[in-house]
Order: structure tokens, then sequence, then C-alpha cells
């Protein structure tokens, strides 16, 4: 049976695999934003946001968590206002967004690099890896 | 101890699952949203249940307030889990009378140990 620590960093990987699919989501929401007023996008970006601010450290990755909060600070206001985001407020969605991006594939690179070794044996999660002893 | 997590995120209901089961053996009930959550509860009667705030459909404090309304599951001590971090936001909480208020982002080998004085102090 897998220690506490093995688990925990299959966790981890799983949730670094699978960042890019709430990343990609993310993008749609700020196109639709950009696109049209969208209060409905609007409260979906602002609770992916809140996610990523909830559970990045939870899962070791600080940086993810403050990215996730300053995108949920852009968006919060809004919402209670039910406003619309500014050109300004979406250009600094992006820019979280492109954070986030660089984060994650910082984390992507570092989760299929050394010191680390593969544990898993499912060839469709190649980050399922865990630290070399 | 039995716990049902309540929590539209599946990476948080993973890593709660992981916290509580695998740190503390408590057993874990997973719930995606708050209709499911209540039914779960009103199932299982677990000893806590740890609720998630803002969920689409019915967020954390509609489904704290069906299962006070419900005398099935009135007695259970509810836990919020939120990623809120205003103090304000977190006072409004507390105010809608959960038996405590923890905050995500949490750390997993600590939530075990959080949740039973959460449950002690209520």
């Amino acid at each position: 049976m897998a220690t506490v620590h093995e688990t925990l960093q299959d966790l981890r990987s799983e949730y670094v695999g699978e960042a890019n699919e709430n990343l990609g989501h993310i993008d749609r929401l700020i196109h639709r934003l950009d696109a049209s007023p969208d209060l409905t996008a609007l409260e979906q970006l602002h609770r992916r946001f809140l996610g990523l601010a909830g559970s990045g450290y939870t899962y070791g990755f600080p940086l993810v968590s403050t990215l996730g909060r300053k995108g949920e600070r852009i968006c919060a206001p809004l919402l209670q206002q039910a406003q619309a985001l500014s050109p300004g407020r979406l250009v600094a969605c992006r820019a979280v967004l492109d954070d986030l991006r660089a984060e994650f594939d910082r984390l992507q690179a570092a989760y299929t690099a050394g010191p680390w070794v593969r544990r898993g044996t499912s060839r469709t999660q190649p980050w399922a890896i865990t630290l070399a002893s | 101890m039995r716990i049902l997590i309540i929590d539209d995120e599946p990476n948080i209901r993973r890593i709660v699952q992981m916290a509580l089961a695998r740190v503390d053996a408590m057993e874990v009930l997973e719930a995606p949203s708050g209709t499911d959550g209540i039914r779960k509860a009103r199932e299982s009667h677990p000893d806590a249940i740890l609720l998630d705030v803002m969920m689409p459909g019915l967020d954390g404090p509609s489904t704290l307030a069906a299962l006070k309304s419900d005398p099935g599951t009135a007695a259970i001590p509810v836990i919020f889990l939120t990623a809120k971090a205003v103090l304000s936001e977190l006072e409004q909480l507390r105010d809608l009378g959960p038996a405590g208020v923890l905050t995500k982002p949490f750390d997993p080998m600590a939530l075990a140990g959080q949740v039973r004085a959460t449950l002690r102090e209520s």
C-alpha cells in the first residue's frame, strides 16, 4: 500500500496534469466576456479563479493560489455590483491566465523530469510519478 | 468518524478524502453538489459535514439551511470549507450557524486535526 506521501504525490501529479483543461475553460470564459457582457460567464470565471486560489496551496503550489486569488479579486467586486468586466480588467484577467499557464508549464516540466521517477504504469498519465528514493 | 464532503471541485474532494481517510482513518463520503449532499446526509447520517460555500446550483448557505430544516439532518454538525478570504465574508458565514468555518487552502496533513478541534469546540 502506498504511503501517505506517495498518495499525496500522486494527487499532486494528477492536479498538475488536469490543469490545462481548467485553464482552457478560463480562456474560453475570458473570450466570452470579451465578446459581450455576460454575468453567468463572469460568475463562472470568478468560481474558477476561486477554485485555484483554494486548491493551489493545498496541493503544495502556493503561486497557483496567489494567482487564483488575484483573478478572483478582479472579478469579485464586479460580480457583487452586477457589472461587466472593463477592457482593462479583461487584460488583467488574461495576464493572470498567462501567469497561471507559465506556472503550470513549469510544474508539468518539473513533474516529468528528474529527480522524479515514474511510479504509475499508465502510459496515458505520464505525470504519475513520485520522488526517487 | 464518518465525514461527508460536499464540494463541486473533484480535486478538493480527492485531497480531503486523502487527508481524512489516510491521515486519520476517518470514513469519507463525497457529494459533488448541495442537492446530492443533502440526499447523502439523509441516507448515511455522517458524524459531520464539510461543506463548500460557492457551488453552482444549491450553494453552501442554502445547503446548510436545508440540512438544518430537516429533522433527519438538523443535528449533524456542518463545517464550512471555503476559499473566501475576506474577514467580513467569513463572519457572515459564521452568522449562519455552522459548527465552524475552515478555509481553503489548507494543509492536508493538518485537516483532520482541524476538523476534530472544530467539532470539539462547537
